[in-house]
């Protein structure tokens, strides 16, 4: 008998140490942005297999049946609205997670799978939201998954042809209707789950990524604590307090209904766009280059950016993982972020118009600017002098303590805030010129200006202020007020 | 001692949320799963109770582990607690 059991563990791995014990720098919420995605997942599966009860997935019937679960099914808006906050969520936590990975240079070796294969799972994520939208059957959810739906056009041929039988199907609404409630429910979940078990294997294989920022690289910081309790009661803080915050948002925003689709709304209805985490590629699409004849350079475009993100561990091959030493690739993430941030913005202020080329090219042409020359700023200030000039940094670059961490995301933000201010004064400006200076324009084109010149002071101070665990860039500024003796 | 005092006040706390969490239990079931308001205390009632559940977890863990709670941490989850109950009394 005991032959037999060592027979199946030498070939199933059974006695393997399943869920080791992880190291104590993982206690940190950074680490768990994937789980915290999964947590919402869990979330949206159980309120939406709920929902599934009464959800009739016909044209004639699928407006009337959500109606009846906001207006008959105890506590039916509840669900459907966390269902709604807890898919946003996960976006955003899987957005989160992957420019996390990327600045941290998750996707090195060995780990070039487990980053393509979390990258399809955010295309798949993104399905998800893509064809729940349509469900509700709304004028809002009908018409905007109609453009998305329309796109596939302009794609080559084959793509075109695989991708409207697989979405649309034999043509009519209920055949698309149909075709996107048995992605949602069950094809894209069943790929997801799949992926994430195939993650999880590569995770247990690898185990959890080390710091790079040096903080932790400590003894303590290695100590290894055990998955029960330590972690798992972690994540279990984690988790509940992030269903608390969708508890909160579903009390402070809950859910209403827009209008049924049918056909003589939709001809009223002239703004359709894509729900907020679409519009930043909506809002690429609708700049007058790329419409109509353009649109399949808007679309290829597009796609290069997932095919680049996808391929990331192979083009961004060095073995170099710490921030200060990478300042083109950091710089390019931020420039995407930057980007995103700006047209999702844009898009959500400017519905249904056509934006010139030029007003397109100042906008995106002026973010990408600030962000370079803000960020190699900051390298060439700050980062370049700790890691080579000073002689207290290690040649590995200088240790950063925890508030390292605050300082990073204050630093991002002001970031975000100041590139999108600068792409707001300069939208603005352009406004400003075309209209001859009307009133309202220079009242729009000062308060960009205004933000975008507190952003660049704070960032300013920010810098003076960071210490990055040496307390260099002080000591490097009263070096400059009293003459360079070091 | 004084490491004594702070497991007795640890395991008191714990006590009350875990009051805390039973009182929001019954409270939620006897709501009106169809009343127009019951939709907003359902929300925070399990709001109230997730955040104590967080609570609970994050004093025993770190007293599990021979370490005292942060106590901006508990204060702040204290806060939120009180005032998502408020919020109940409110809604």
């Amino acid at each position: 008998m005991g032959r037999l059991a060592r027979w199946f563990d030498a070939r199933l791995g059974l006695s393997y140490e399943f869920l080791r014990p992880a190291p104590q720098y993982a206690i940190n919420p950074f680490y768990w942005l994937g789980a915290l995605a999964v947590v919402a997942f869990v979330i949206q599966s159980v309120s939406g297999m709920l929902m599934m009860l009464y959800y009739v997935p016909d044209p004639s019937q699928a407006y009337q049946s959500t109606q009846f679960i906001f207006q008959n099914v105890s506590y039916g808006t509840f669900l459907e609205t966390v269902h709604l906050y807890t898919a946003y969520a996960m976006i955003l936590l899987v957005f989160m997670h992957m420019m996390r990975g990327y600045f941290v240079s998750v996707h090195k070796k060995p780990r070039e799978l487990m980053w393509m294969t979390g990258m399809f799972m955010g295309f798949v994520t993104l399905g998800l939201g893509f064809t729940g939208y349509l469900l509700p059957w709304t004028v809002v959810s009908k018409s905007a998954t109609d453009v998305g739906a329309g796109m596939i056009s302009a794609l080559p041929q084959p793509i075109s042809n695989f991708l409207s039988f697989l979405v649309v199907g034999a043509g009519g609404d209920s055949a698309e209707l149909l075709r996107f409630f048995d992605l949602h429910v069950i094809v894209l979940p069943a790929i997801l789950l799949i992926l994430l078990v195939v993650k999880m294997y590569m995770l247990e294989a690898h185990g959890i990524s080390e710091p790079v920022t040096g903080q932790d690289g400590s003894e303590k910081g290695r100590k290894l604590i055990p998955i029960f309790p330590n972690v798992t009661f972690y994540l279990a803080e984690l988790a509940t307090l992030f269903g608390a915050a969708m508890m909160l948002f579903s009390v402070l925003f809950p859910l209403v209904l827009q209008p049924a689709y049918t056909a003589t709304a939709a001809s009223h209805y002239t703004s359709q766009q894509p729900d907020w985490y679409f519009l930043w590629i909506y809002q690429l699409l609708k700049v007058s280059a790329f419409e109509s004849a353009g649109l399949p350079v808007a679309l290829t475009t597009v796609t290069l950016i997932f095919v680049v993100l996808l391929l990331l561990p192979f083009l961004d091959r060095s073995k170099v993982r710490r921030i200060s030493q990478r300042p083109f690739y950091v710089t390019l993430g931020l420039v995407l972020v930057a980007e995103i941030l700006v047209l999702t913005i844009w898009g959500y202020l400017t519905p249904g118009e056509v934006i010139p080329d030029e007003q397109a090219a100042l906008v995106l042409g002026g973010t990408a600017l600030a962000v370079v020359v803000i960020t190699l700023l900051s390298y060439r200030l700050v980062l370049g002098r700790l890691v080579g000039r000073l002689g207290t940094a290690s040649p590995q670059g200088a240790p950063i303590r925890s508030s390292g961490v605050w300082t990073a995301a204050a630093f991002s933000f002001l970031l975000g805030l100041g590139a999108l201010a600068m792409g707001t004064a300069v939208n603005s400006f352009t406004g400003l010129v075309s209209t001859g200076g009307a009133s309202g324009s220079w009242a729009y084109f000062a308060g960009a200006s205004g933000v975008l010149a507190a952003a660049m002071l704070a960032t300013a101070y920010l810098l003076y202020r960071v210490d990055l665990g040496t307390g260099a860039v002080r000591r490097r500024i009263r070096a400059f007020e009293v003459g360079w003796r070091e | 001692m004084s490491a004594k005092n702070d497991r007795e006040s640890s395991k008191m706390f714990v006590l009350l949320l875990l009051a805390v969490q039973v009182v929001v239990v019954v409270f939620a079931w006897l709501l009106n799963p169809l009343g127009p308001k019951s939709e907003t205390e359902y929300a925070l009632l399990l709001a109230v109770d997730l955040v104590a559940f967080a609570l609970i977890s994050y004093v025993g863990r770190l007293g599990g582990a021979g370490r005292d709670p942060r106590g901006g941490y508990v204060l702040a989850g204290s806060v939120v607690v009180l005032v998502f109950m408020f919020l109940v009394l409110l809604a």
